[in-house]
């Protein structure tokens, strides 16, 4: 009995896994340019109400500069963030890089997502998008539940979001996800052991 | 309209009682907003020279009134059909939402606490509210099947609890082996 025999065939047999296995990054799941339609459909919808707004208060010319201002910057910082967005699903975490001014990295290991949740806000039913969202168990003192869809890009300190994924697209990533929390067995119940 | 099927919503049913007193929980305010409103304005009509128009008042109060109760009711009924939950051997799924579905799953590893619990309007209709918490501190309020009736409570509730003790005592069961074959093998 060659004690060293079988850990040569697990090492094998686990890098022909991972092999097989294609990395999943943000290439394979992109963030749907229909996403960004939706939210250029969203601030050109606030505009008037900017503008109704503004007028109120100033002058005809300056509500509609300053409106057409926010509604530009909105556009052009929800595409920037899209650009900037990369992750990629390890074996025992995610990594996340965001950021476009203060770059960030994280990494969120499968044993401390505590649940995967799929969300379709307004703007995502009407073009045919879902939101992905995976919470760890950081206690930030967020009360009550968010009840409306995230649809922003970003993983705050409890929780990774991605929006603009086709549905289908969405149903896979969430079975990746749930298998990979089966391989990595949660962190609150067997560190120490 | 279809109802969504699951084998455990056909084990462990909502209660039809749950589309009225969700209906009655959204419209409640508003009738009573309404009802001083309309208070108001009959005082103010029998003050003032047509005491006819507290008539009006109340035919146009009562018509808002059937409106919003009718289109209330009629979502919720959407709402119950289109009620998703599923508790498989791996993990529970929970699908809500007519409009905007949101759907999540917890994996049975991941499940600290099960609590069921009431509110007012829960009381009177006789319903519960089962809660699946994991460690984020949303997911008590996320991860909820409420308006069932109390048998499917706790038999939602039991279900829930074996299945995680199940789990765990299989979880230990597979640690000792890894531990006792080095031992072994020396």
């Amino acid at each position: 009995m060659n004690p060293s025999e079988p850990t040569q065939q697990s090492t094998t047999a686990a890098a022909a896994n991972t092999a097989a296995r294609p990395s999943i990054t943000e290439k394979n799941y992109p963030i749907s340019i229909r996403w960004v339609w939706a939210n250029v459909a969203i601030s050109l919808a606030a505009f008037p109400l900017y503008f109704l707004y503004l007028i109120t208060e100033v002058g005809f010319v300056f509500s509609l500069i300053t409106s057409l201002l926010v509604v530009t910057i909105n556009i052009t910082v929800v595409i920037m963030q899209r650009k900037y967005y990369h992750f990629e699903f390890g074996d025992q975490y995610i990594t996340i890089r965001q950021g476009v001014i203060k770059r960030q990295e994280r990494h969120l290991p499968y044993g401390v997502i505590q649940n995967v949740m799929i969300k379709r806000s307004l703007s995502d039913r009407l073009f045919g998008l879902a939101t992905i969202n995976v919470q760890n168990a950081v206690q930030q003192g967020k009360l009550g539940y968010r009840e409306s869809a995230d649809t922003t890009i970003g993983s705050s300190g409890t929780d990774f979001n991605l929006p603009g994924q086709t549905p289908k697209n969405a149903e896979v990533l969430r079975k990746i996800v749930l298998e990979k929390m089966k391989e990595n067995p949660d962190w609150g119940i067997h560190a120490g052991l | 309209m279809k109802i969504a099927v699951s084998k455990t919503r056909e084990k462990y049913p909502l209660s039809p009682k749950k589309v009225i007193k969700k209906t009655l929980t959204h419209t409640l305010w508003w009738f009573i907003l309404v009802g001083i409103g309309a208070v108001i304005a009959i005082i103010a009509a029998f003050g003032s020279s047509n005491p006819g128009v507290a008539l009006i008042v109340i035919v146009v109060a009562a018509i808002l009134d059937l409106i919003v109760f009718g289109l209330t009711y009629w979502y919720q009924m959407w709402y119950f059909a289109v009620y998703f939950y599923e508790i498989d051997d791996d993990y529970v799924s929970i699908r809500k939402g007519p409009i905007t579905p949101n759907e999540i799953t917890v994996p049975f590893e991941r499940i600290q606490d099960v609590y069921v619990d009431q509110d007012l309007l829960d009381r009177i209709f006789g319903l519960y509210d089962v809660h699946i918490s994991s460690a984020t501190i949303s997911s008590g309020a996320a991860a909820h099947i409420d308006g069932v009736a109390k048998e499917s409570a706790d038999g939602l509730k039991s279900l829930l609890l074996q299945t995680v003790s199940a789990k765990m005592k299989r979880g230990a069961m597979n640690q000792t082996p890894n531990q006792a074959t080095p031992a072994q093998q020396q």
